[in-house]
């Protein structure tokens, strides 16, 4: 899983850069939020993935994010300022905080489309095949020689289960393996 | 989480975070305090304030842990704590659940595989729970408040043998982590089991879970980077006035 995203609030009224962090943190966790009060100050640009400026300082650097994957989103006074099509991201600062919410949230999948934890981890035929001798009560020494892999094999089989399903302990493991057939009662000792 | 300060009263304490009633009660405080605020509430009960403060405080939030004022209070009352911790996990939390596990499996309807699994599976954890908390009752506390008189009288005779039968350094190895299985038992209730009809009793179960998981891992905190370090820090004192 990558590092959490990188975000730029670029405003010189350091109250709203303050304000707009919170909420951010409060809200959408974790995240690496930085502020600066004019974009002239940041070279590496392409470094953050979602940049908060005002519309004025977009129209002024506009060109700087023509080759760069970082989203711009722009914070408006009042609904409806930005309508162009090529910026349709905006945060409008008078709305109400669900409002405000709801706005950065949008920003902030802009950058990164159905990424996340929605994605179901199916547990691999290998990955099974470990469990099954888990639950049978096999130590890992044990499960390597049954199957012909490597111990550090089994080791990285069974971190994956754990971060698949959840489940760290064997007794864990085993209630699972039973649940879903993967092993009948009078396997388990 | 809002700060909680000795000028509040409890009542408002408990409205910040109702699951600090038990808290309350495990320094023998008791609801109907009517309007009083934690300092006086603290003074007529001979209860340190201080300590009241940070360990209430620590309960609400996870982030808040004032170690370092942690550190400053008597041993004695730090190991008082944890006895009365314990004996809510052994008289009300365990038998809590294993009530409302036992009435799942008991039910016809209600009855699935996964119920009579994690029914087992919370038997299993609670033998492992029991006999921790009876190592740390039997072994760990005894040898704290032996180690406690033996630092305050600062007399270097007998210690040896004291020093030599147990140490902080072997409670910590042996200190293990009783909060994963009850992660697993938690994963494995939300994720893979259903109760058939009635949704409340495996509801309240997990609900029980979480309250005693959040509990066991600031109970652990406190032993692991409070108590740990302070009676070490005795041990070494100790063994110096032996040289
Ligand atoms: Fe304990
Ligand atoms: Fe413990």
């Amino acid at each position: 899983m990558s590092a959490s995203s990188r975000i730029l609030l670029v405003t010189p009224n350091r109250l709203v850069g303050i304000g707009l962090k919170k909420l951010l943190l409060e809200y959408f966790s974790p995240l690496d939020v930085s502020i600066v009060a004019d974009l002239g100050d940041v070279p590496e640009l392409r470094s953050f993935d979602v940049a908060f400026l005002s519309s004025d300082s977009y129209v002024l650097y506009r060109d700087r994010f023509a080759a760069i994957s970082t989203t711009p989103v722009i914070l408006t006074e009042g609904a409806g300022v930005s309508e162009s099509r090529e910026v349709p991201l905006t945060v409008n600062v008078t709305g109400t905080e669900s409002e405000i919410v709801e706005q950065v949230q949008r920003g902030l999948s802009a950058h990164r489309p159905g990424r996340g934890h929605s994605k179901a981890e199916h547990l691999s035929a290998r990955e099974v095949g470990v469990l099954r001798l888990v639950a049978r009560g096999y130590l890992n020494k044990q499960i390597a020689d049954k199957l012909s892999i490597s111990l550090h094999t089994v080791i990285s089989h069974r971190k994956n289960i754990t971060r698949k399903l959840g489940i760290k302990t064997v007794s864990g493991l085993t209630i699972y393996a039973l649940l879903n057939g993967l092993v009948s009662s009078k396997d388990v000792g | 989480m809002k700060l909680l300060t000795a000028d509040m009263k409890l009542a408002e304490i408990v409205h910040s975070n109702y699951l600090l009633i038990p808290v309350l009660n495990r320094f023998g405080i008791r609801l109907g305090f009517g309007e009083k605020t934690v300092r006086t509430v603290c003074s007529e009960r001979r209860i340190n304030l201080e300590f009241f403060l940070a360990i209430v405080n620590a309960f609400s939030n996870e982030d808040f842990f004032p170690e370092a004022r942690l550190r400053t209070v008597n041993v004695l009352t730090i190991v008082d704590y944890l006895r009365t911790t314990h004996a809510y996990y052994i008289h009300a939390q365990i038998p809590r659940i294993e009530r409302l596990l036992r009435s799942l499996a008991r039910s016809k309807t209600r009855r699935t595989k996964g119920v009579v699994l994690a029914q087992r599976f919370f038997q299993e954890y609670k033998r492992e729970l029991l006999a921790h908390l009876k190592r740390e009752e039997e072994v760990t506390f005894p040898y704290v408040e032996q180690v406690y008189r033996l630092h305050r009288s600062r007399r270097s005779r007998g210690n040896k043998d004291l020093l030599a039968r147990y140490s902080m350094r072997a409670y910590e190895e042996e200190h293990d982590n009783v909060d994963e299985k009850l992660d697993d038992l938690k994963n494995i209730l939300i994720k893979y089991v259903s109760s058939g009809p009635d949704d409340d009793t495996l509801n309240t179960v997990i609900f029980e879970l979480f309250r005693l998981e959040r509990d066991i891992i600031d109970h652990t905190r406190i032993e692991d980077t409070i108590l740990r370090p302070i009676v070490a820090e005795m041990e070494q004192a100790i063994q110096r006035t032996a040289r």
